[in-house]
């Protein structure tokens, strides 16, 4: 339960001058929003309560015991875990604190945002939220035996070892597993009021309760999703909507796009893995699609790649791909 | 020294110490990319040989041994040796953002 915000309690700015001076201990209780995001070389004392804490950004490692507030915001922190004495009524993010592995048995919170939070391997049991968001937790392969997500949303976006969704899971508004290669099933009696984003998942098949499908946020058809191979370039080139366009021209794969609407070569050279052709396709009402084709030096296997449409040499292109903004700079010495 | 292994770019910042970066937090393990689709990665056959460091959204590598070696199912594998390495992932353009490349 939060503690009552009694007369006694500080205005935010009075608790965070409190604070900073190094002053205070606890309890302490404050009102409105207290924002300490991205000062260092303070502490914070046990049995803190109020509204909105943000701590994001401030080294801390570690949060004091019997913190309790309605929204905590702790964003890119060196935590490795929370103390079992944390109560946060409305909303916990945590997103960014890459050194996260544990969570406390029994968390019930809200709204609970995990994002990047790239050591994160398993969920903690009998976990309870309505709102969970653990996009690109690349660790994350376990789910608990017994927990509860449930109304809100489900975000799993590019959690890259996930194999599956867990059997409790039963009713959500909305649940993205787009880029979740590893899953190929949702829960049997899973219901999704709203929609499921199945963009690179291993979704290969619309589930039976035929939830509205999106492809990275854009709405789709249940063809472009799962029968990709059934579009050709000219329904590609015919479609008005750019952002659908776009997803077309993902679902059928550059190669056979480029086969079957005829790109123009802009440039033509070698590189580690043999011949290097950068193309252009003009797009109506639209950027030109430009993309490199590369042959993978220890495959051969042939790799098509877009490329801002600024870029006009095969070379600029590798090295754009490589993160590398100025091509001069891009030499690699070795490829494999 | 710039390496490229796959969509994996490593290269040498050995004029650089751990020490040098800010807020450097050790990471676990020695996958620096999986593969979701074929579940090969990218990662350091020698588990001894490398402490891997999370600096903000970076990556970094520390070569502890003489040299280590970067492995792949397919790709072949790369001698680095000891020193202190930046390593991140090749970009795709796509008009709404630039994403990571999945392989």
């Amino acid at each position: 339960m939060l503690a009552s915000l009694g007369t006694g309690s500080l205005s935010a700015a009075q608790a965070r001058k409190a604070i900073l001076s190094g002053q205070v201990c606890g309890p302490l209780s404050f009102r409105g929003r207290l924002d300490l995001s991205g000062e260092k070389n303070f502490r914070l004392p046990e049995h803190l309560s109020g509204d909105t804490l943000d701590i994001s950004g401030t080294q801390l490692s570690a949060l004091p015991e019997h913190l309790q507030v309605r929204e905590l915001i702790a964003k890119n922190l060196p935590l490795s875990e929370v103390p079992a004495s944390l109560r946060v009524q409305f909303r916990l993010t945590l997103d960014g604190c890459a050194r996260l592995q544990h969570l406390p048995q029994n968390l019930t919170v809200g709204s609970l945002s995990l994002q990047d939070c790239l050591s994160l391997e398993t969920l903690p049991e009998g976990l309870n939220v309505c709102f969970l968001n653990v996009s690109r937790c690349e660790a994350l392969a376990n789910w608990p035996r017994q927990a509860e997500v449930s109304f809100g949303h489900l975000l799993a976006r590019d959690c890259l070892s996930l194999r599956g969704l867990p059997s409790w899971l039963s009713q959500l508004a909305q649940l993205d597993l787009s880029g979740c290669r590893g899953v190929t099933a949702l829960p049997p009696h899973l219901k999704i009021s709203g929609w499921l984003d199945v963009a690179g998942s291993g979704l290969t098949a619309l589930p039976a309760q035929r939830p509205a499908l999106r492809w990275r946020g854009v709405r789709i058809s249940e063809r472009l999703a799962f029968e990709p191979e059934t579009i050709s370039g000219a329904e590609i080139m015919a479609e008005p909507n750019t952002e659908v366009r776009r997803v077309m021209m993902e679902r059928v794969g550059y190669e056979r796009f480029l086969d079957e609407v005829g790109a123009r070569v802009l440039d033509r050279d070698t590189d580690a893995g043999g011949e290097r052709v950068l193309v252009w396709v003009e797009l109506p009402e639209d950027e030109p699609f430009v993309a490199v084709c590369v042959s993978c030096p220890s495959t051969g296997r042939r790799y098509t790649l877009r490329v801002p449409p600024t870029i006009t040499r095969a070379q600029a292109a590798s090295a754009w791909l490589a993160g590398f903004d100025e091509p001069s700079l891009y030499r690699p010495a070795v490829e494999a | 020294m710039l390496y490229r292994h796959g969509d994996v770019l490593v290269q040498s910042v050995s004029e650089q110490r751990v020490s040098d970066l800010p807020a450097a937090h050790p990471r676990p393990g020695v996958t620096l990319a999986r593969g979701e689709v074929t579940g090969h990665s990218h990662r350091f056959r020698d588990v001894a040989s490398v402490q891997l460091y999370t600096v903000g959204a970076d990556t970094y590598a520390q070569v502890l041994a003489e040299s280590a070696e970067l492995i792949h199912e397919e790709h072949a594998t790369i001698t680095l040796p000891r020193g202190l390495y930046k390593v991140w992932m090749q970009r795709e353009y796509s008009p709404e953002a630039i994403r990571r490349v999945l392989d």
